[in-house]
């Protein structure tokens, strides 16, 4: 079944390079068996956002299936709404990410400029949800901002619970599967908000897409119209690929 | 391919935070389901709340499902006053001792762990301690250097895998167990430049998948015979001293 991977990196990794230029990260797409990626900056989200962007720029491409999230930062309001404005108006860049701090979660008031510039561009706003602190920063903003898909990238980490109950109470939020794995948490978030806002997504080059395709595939309440659904058919209409 | 498979890693019970269903049965029915062989498992019971009935849960999981189980012993240090705890446990015959210092919240470098290792060295039985923090693989690393029997981190994730390579290259008697990896080309970078004999198959079933944790392993480019070494023969030959 072809898949949209809606969140990995370009970078290299202690382990790998696969995802370090647009060669590799071609081949990687053609070893998962991905129509198409979503990458974020590796370098924009955890240092440089401006030299990340810029180079993210040199390797999206939309015609090799491979799209840009443009990185943004609470800490530079002034110069990531600028990098909204270079970036966000190309087809090759489908969203924003806000880099994630170190040690903390995001807050509603140091993010609000940015997610208000965000609402031009009518293209969803990401966040890393490593945690519960994280998934209530991405709630905050889905509720103050309910114009904005709002995608919440690893799902919460192990607190992916919060992350459903927050899906639900608020329908412009939409979770990206990667994170934990634990065995039952796609037939849990089926049962509270089905499999329309559910995104296949790995972390690639930092976790292997088999581990979640596996999650997916073996979750007894899915028909195969929902799989198909979750490993692409949901990111194709939410970021408009290959609709 | 279909390799045997022997999961060193599994645990059943219930969980103080919401998890899968995770009964002795459900954990049987998975390891059927994915062709598991064997799995050494413990009871949730002696993780969090009290060894003893803990431990005897597992010890009855093991008499009741047959060869299927290898029943797993916990000892926390927390209410460790006398070494006949760790002798009657190993007239118990329990195959594999489990510490959980992050849960139980206790440090690596702590006294009555210390002597509970002392007592368990004089019978050379196989120890597994999670190592999930940077850090404690060091500290582990530091006291167990001399024991006498294998030592197996468990937990071992991105942001302490380089950590626990230093670790096992300092003791030989150290393995690895494999169900937080989750970035391509750990494995191939643990076999290289360790060996593949140091890398045991775990899972975290039921509450994580096991489909996914095999999934990892298969998808790697370790070879048949090295991932039938990983899944089963370096677990029989290490830890069970089985031919």
């Amino acid at each position: 079944m072809p898949k949209i991977d809606c969140h990995t990196y370009v970078g290299p990794t202690a382990f790998s390079d696969d995802m370090s230029s647009r060669e590799q990260i071609v081949a990687s797409m053609s070893r998962f068996d991905l129509e198409a990626v979503l990458v974020v900056s590796s370098l924009g989200a955890e240092c440089d956002m401006i030299i990340g962007n810029k180079q993210l720029k040199n390797i999206v491409s939309a015609a090799s299936g491979i799209y840009g999230y443009v990185t943004v930062n609470a800490e530079y309001p002034k110069q990531s709404i600028e990098q909204q404005r270079t970036y966000l108006t190309s087809p090759d860049f489908i969203g924003a990410v806000f880099a994630p701090p170190v040690g903390r979660a995001l807050s509603l008031d140091e993010v609000f400029e940015v997610s208000n510039a965000q609402r031009r561009y009518t293209k969803p706003l990401a966040f890393h949800a490593r945690n519960l602190a994280d998934v209530n920063a991405a709630r905050a903003v889905a509720e103050a901002f309910p114009s904005i898909p709002i995608i919440m990238l690893g799902m919460g980490g192990d607190a992916w619970r919060y992350a459903v109950e927050a899906a639900k109470q608020f329908v412009n939020i939409h979770l990206d599967i990667s994170g934990s794995v634990d065995s039952d948490k796609i037939s849990y978030a089926f049962s509270l908000i089905a499999a329309r806002r559910l995104l296949f997504g790995s972390g690639l080059p930092y976790a292997e897409p088999t581990l979640y395709q596996t999650l997916v595939d073996e979750s007894k309440v899915l028909t195969t119209s929902d799989r198909r659904r979750i490993f692409r058919q949901n990111a194709s209409m939410l970021f408009h690929i290959n609709e | 391919m279909s390799a045997k498979i022997i999961d060193v890693n599994t645990i059943f019970g219930a969980y103080p935070s919401e998890h899968a269903d995770s009964n002795a049965d459900t954990l049987i029915k998975e390891m059927a389901a994915h062709n598991v062989e064997r799995s050494f498992t413990l009871s949730t019971w002696g993780i969090f709340y009290r060894e003893a009935p803990g431990n005897e849960h597992s010890l009855r999981a093991q008499q009741h499902f047959g060869g299927k189980i290898h029943a797993v012993a916990t000892i926390s240090p927390h209410t460790f006053f006398s070494d006949a705890t760790v002798d009657l446990l190993v007239e118990q015959q329990f195959a594999l001792f489990r510490f959980f210092p992050e849960i139980q919240e206790w440090p690596i470098d702590y006294a009555p762990f210390e002597q509970i290792l002392r007592v368990l060295a004089e019978h050379r039985r196989p120890i597994m301690v999670t190592t999930s923090r940077p850090g404690q693989a060091t500290a582990l690393g530091r006291l167990a250097a001399n024991y006498s029997a294998p030592v197996i981190l468990e937990g071992v994730g991105a942001r302490n895998i380089a950590e626990a390579l230093c670790v096992l290259q300092a003791n030989d008697n150290f393995y690895i167990e494999t169900h937080d990896f989750k970035m391509p080309g750990a494995l191939e970078t643990f076999r290289d430049r360790l060996g593949i004999e140091r890398i045991l198959f775990g899972s975290g079933s039921p509450a994580l998948s096991l489909g996914a944790a095999i999934a990892y392993v298969n998808s790697s480019s370790l070879s048949d015979d090295e991932k039938a070494a990983v899944f089963a023969l370096n677990t029989q030959q290490y830890i069970l001293g089985e031919e």
